[in-house]
């Protein structure tokens, strides 16, 4: 039987900040974007207020200072390196995983003779004690079971953290399935769930049940694909789903066997060209760059795949940026002397470009800019000193500047690392 | 053939020759050095066992100067270790770190004992009121002078 895990970071960027200051622990948590624009990651404390996704600073931030939640900015160079040692011990556990993102990962355990269920506690227990991070586990036919499980695992304590759908009854499937609302189904979101409650689908169970062919046509191939996934038919593979948008993805398995460093290059130059024009495209600065790169997994010859994630300095949509970027992790990642299959790039930490770069002062002309603040020195005069301010460093701050309360980069910078007594 | 080096490999029986070279040596001195390239010494490797749970951290103050840790000195910390009675620690007691000789009391508890014969740094009982975790092994330490 196909065996698929989903291992996921819980609240993964607040709980990195956990790690190295225990203070935070259980305490109400948000990390905000680059920016400190809006609310990216919530503790479960936080989420326990009613903290929202998504939720701007400037609207919190009044009733959070009452409710004594702590917001600290983003800090990527810091997560990218948590989410790499992550990564690279769940890859102690099966020879097939797929980095899904920076806090997800899918881990192939077909085959694999010990129980799953244990071996996902041994998975919990080595990331949690190597690297302070709590996982949950997910695990069924399908990735689209995988990230159900999960989904159980987290939300049902009595799972401790790991749940194997492979091991329930079709009766108890079904019973757990019909309790779990369709929204938590992997790939539905928002229209979907609306259309498929009118259609009476309200329920994980009643989406299993329902006609692939009927689905196909009242939406697309993808939803029915979702269907046969729920019914225990592995049919997505990585490549087929769409990325989360706060990632960008371009990756692609080689024609034939490729072996040195150049040819990796060139194809590292190409996805990277490619996922940055999707990234002007909708708009979008990139934070981080991912790279990776993987020998076959069948066959006899020597298997080795590695990959590796970098903080950029700034946010930039620069192609010529992120390239050399890229090409300095794939130096970093590449082993001569394998035949490599795939290679892959991943922008992370995704942010709009409008946010980042320029505010409201960068998109007005100088004439404009001269004749507002005309304006509002005429408002001051009238009703007192600084009723109208430029927001919080405004006019010509770098980005950086906005970034008021960054934990160190606790792994990567000699002067960040923890000072103890 | 007289450039085959012949093993006679002795299995239960069977005699096979498996030639090892069997290219002719170039005019020109070989280095001698060829045959024992290995990787150059690494700190790192040295230093570190598991890379995925290693952590560094820089001392401060001067509790934990009798066992070589002086402040500024960098520390290795290894999360993938666990803990035993005398190893030194990065402890978080009531969500502050610390770097200790992890200790039991007579009576059984855990303490927390400086390295400063100074006395001027008292060890750190664990009570039952105590939140007390162990971060991470300290497995060592490096310091530069310029």
């Amino acid at each position: 039987m196909r065996s698929i895990a989903l291992i996921d970071v819980n609240n993964f960027y607040a709980s990195c900040e956990c790690v190295f200051n225990p203070k935070l622990e259980g305490k109400p948590l948000v990390v905000l974007s680059n920016n400190d624009g809006c609310a990216i990651a919530r503790s479960a404390k936080a989420k326990e207020l009613g903290i929202k996704m998504g939720e701007p600073w400037f609207k919190l931030k009044e009733s959070a200072k009452e409710l004594g939640v702590i917001a600290v900015s983003s800090n990527y160079a810091l997560y990218a390196d948590m989410s790499n040692r992550v990564m690279s011990i769940i890859g102690q556990f099966a020879p097939t995983q797929e980095v899904y993102s920076i806090d997800e990962s899918f881990l192939d355990l077909t085959g694999i003779k010990q129980n799953h269920v244990e071996l996902g506690q041994s998975m919990r227990g080595r990331i949690r004690s190597w690297t302070g991070l709590p996982v949950c586990v997910g695990i069924g036919q399908s990735k689209t079971l995988a990230k159900l499980a999960n989904h159980v695992a987290k939300k049902r304590p009595q799972f401790n953290g790991v749940c194997n759908l492979n091991d329930f009854s079709k009766n108890d499937l079904d019973l757990l399935m019909d309790s779990i609302e369709i929204n938590e189904v992997w790939g539905v979101g928002r229209q979907i769930d609306t259309k498929l409650r009118k259609l009476g689908i309200k329920t994980v169970l009643g989406l299993k049940n329902a006609s692939p062919e009927y689905i196909r046509q009242q939406f697309n191939v993808v939803v029915e694909k979702t269907v046969r996934e729920l019914n225990g038919i592995t049919c997505l593979e990585l490549e087929e789903v769409a990325p989360a948008k706060k990632e960008i993805m371009s990756s692609r398995s080689f024609g034939y066997k490729v072996r040195d460093l150049q040819s990796l290059q060139e194809a590292v130059t190409l996805y990277i060209s490619k996922a940055a024009e999707k990234l002007r495209k909708q708009q979008s600065f990139a934070g981080a760059v991912r790279v990776f790169i993987t020998t076959s997994p069948f066959g006899d010859s020597a298997k080795y795949a590695n990959s590796m994630t970098i903080a950029l300095p700034s946010p930039t949509d620069d192609t010529i940026q992120l390239t050399s970027t890229a090409l300095w992790i794939l130096k970093r990642i590449y082993k001569h002397g394998y035949e490599y299959q795939k290679a892959g790039v991943m922008l992370t930490d995704i942010c709009p470009a409008n946010a980042q770069q320029t505010d409201l002062f960068g998109f007005t002309s100088l004439k404009e800019s001269s004749k507002l603040m005309a304006v509002m020195d005429a408002i001051n005069s009238k009703m007192g000193k600084s009723t109208l301010r430029i927001a919080s460093q405004g006019f010509n701050a770098p980005w950086k500047m906005r970034q008021g309360n960054k934990s160190p980069h606790y792994t990567t910078n000699w002067a960040d690392i923890l000072k103890v007594n | 053939m007289s450039n085959i080096i012949q093993i006679l490999q002795s299995t239960i029986g069977a005699i096979k020759p498996i030639p090892l070279f069997s290219t002719k040596v170039r005019a020109g001195f070989p280095s001698p050095a060829d045959d024992h390239v290995e990787q150059r010494l690494d700190v790192s490797e040295y230093l570190i066992d598991q890379v995925d749970a290693t952590f560094f951290v820089t001392i401060q103050g001067q509790s934990m100067i009798d066992v070589g840790l002086m402040s500024g000195d960098k520390v290795v910390v290894d999360k993938s270790k666990s803990a035993v009675i005398g190893d030194i620690i990065l402890a978080v007691v009531d969500s502050e770190f610390t770097i200790k000789t992890l200790s039991r009391s007579k009576d059984g508890r855990i303490r927390l004992l400086p390295a400063n014969s100074s006395g001027a740094y008292k060890p750190i009982e664990i009570t039952e009121s105590t939140q007390f975790d162990v971060w991470g092994v300290v497995t060592g330490s490096f310091r530069r002078f310029k």
